[in-house]
């Protein structure tokens, strides 16, 4: 499925469309509420530090569920930034774990490959899950 | 999707929620503003029960930082119940759990709550 979604719209709208391709999909459970948190932390990023300069921004999410893969691409126009380079901020204690880096550290933690391209003024995320196997040791899909 | 806050518990120190829906950035907001009204100075044990809860994004975990510090500066405590996996796997990633009283069941939580009543009230 391809989607076209305003940066300043509300994320309830993307999810939707998104749970009803996964049900067509056979997708459910656990796969299913990570895609969710994914997508929200994307999309209220791109709201937040790229939509403020731009605030007709659009941008286009791709969701294809294959054979071994589930692959999320979040396109939009823009300045390079490749948030796959950006630390997460996630220390040890509790003020310290409260502010910044929890979005980009969950989108790592609860796919099995996060990726970026940059090409003609288009940023490319494409987050990934292996459908095959649970174990992130075996993680490449292709 | 939206997000319902109900009273399912309360006393003068302790406050019970029940949580229905997506706690996301569209969510998140009113999630914050109705906490901060009803947590009021004297509550020390803020209670949420999570069993209705499909999906936990930052933008809700930092509502949920935000009153685990408040707890913590009052000597209190936040306490969860009923998490479904994923939500529970959220909380695992950005290393919450240690600092949550968790509980497998709103029985279990009421039943700790009581008895907190009956100490402070003896």
């Amino acid at each position: 499925m391809k989607l076209q979604v305003k940066a300043k719209e509300p994320v309830s709208r993307v999810l939707t469309a998104v749970a009803a391709e996964l049900q067509q999909q056979g997708v459910k459970g656990t796969l299913e509420h990570d895609l969710n948190v994914i997508i929200d932390e994307i999309h209220a990023n791109l709201r937040m530090h790229v939509a403020e300069d731009n605030p007709d921004l659009n941008w286009t999410l791709l969701v294809e569920v294959g054979a071994e893969c589930l692959d999320l691409v979040v396109e939009y126009p823009g300045p390079y930034f490749d948030p796959t380079n950006a630390t997460p901020m996630l220390g040890d204690s509790l003020g310290s774990r409260a502010d910044g880096g929890m979005g980009l550290h969950l989108i790592s933690a609860l796919s099995d490959e996060f990726h970026y391209n940059y090409q003609d003024g288009i940023n490319a995320m494409i987050v990934r899950w292996n459908l095959k196997s649970d174990s992130k040791e075996n993680k490449l899909c292709r | 999707m939206s997000l319902e806050i109900s009273v399912i518990q309360q006393s003068d120190e302790a406050l019970g929620l029940r949580l229905d829906g997506a706690v996301d950035s569209d969510t998140s907001p009113e999630l914050e503003a109705q906490l901060d009204e009803m947590v009021h100075p004297a509550i020390t044990y803020l209670a949420l029960n999570m069993s209705g809860v499909s999906f936990i994004s930052s933008a809700g975990l930092r509502v949920v930082f935000k009153m685990l510090k408040k707890m913590k500066a009052r000597d209190g405590q936040l306490m969860v119940t009923e998490m479904n996996p994923g939500v529970e796997k959220v909380f695992e990633v950005v290393k919450l759990m240690p600092d949550l009283s968790v509980f497998g069941s709103s029985q279990e939580m009421d039943e700790y709550l009581t008895s907190l009543q009956n100490q402070q009230n003896s």
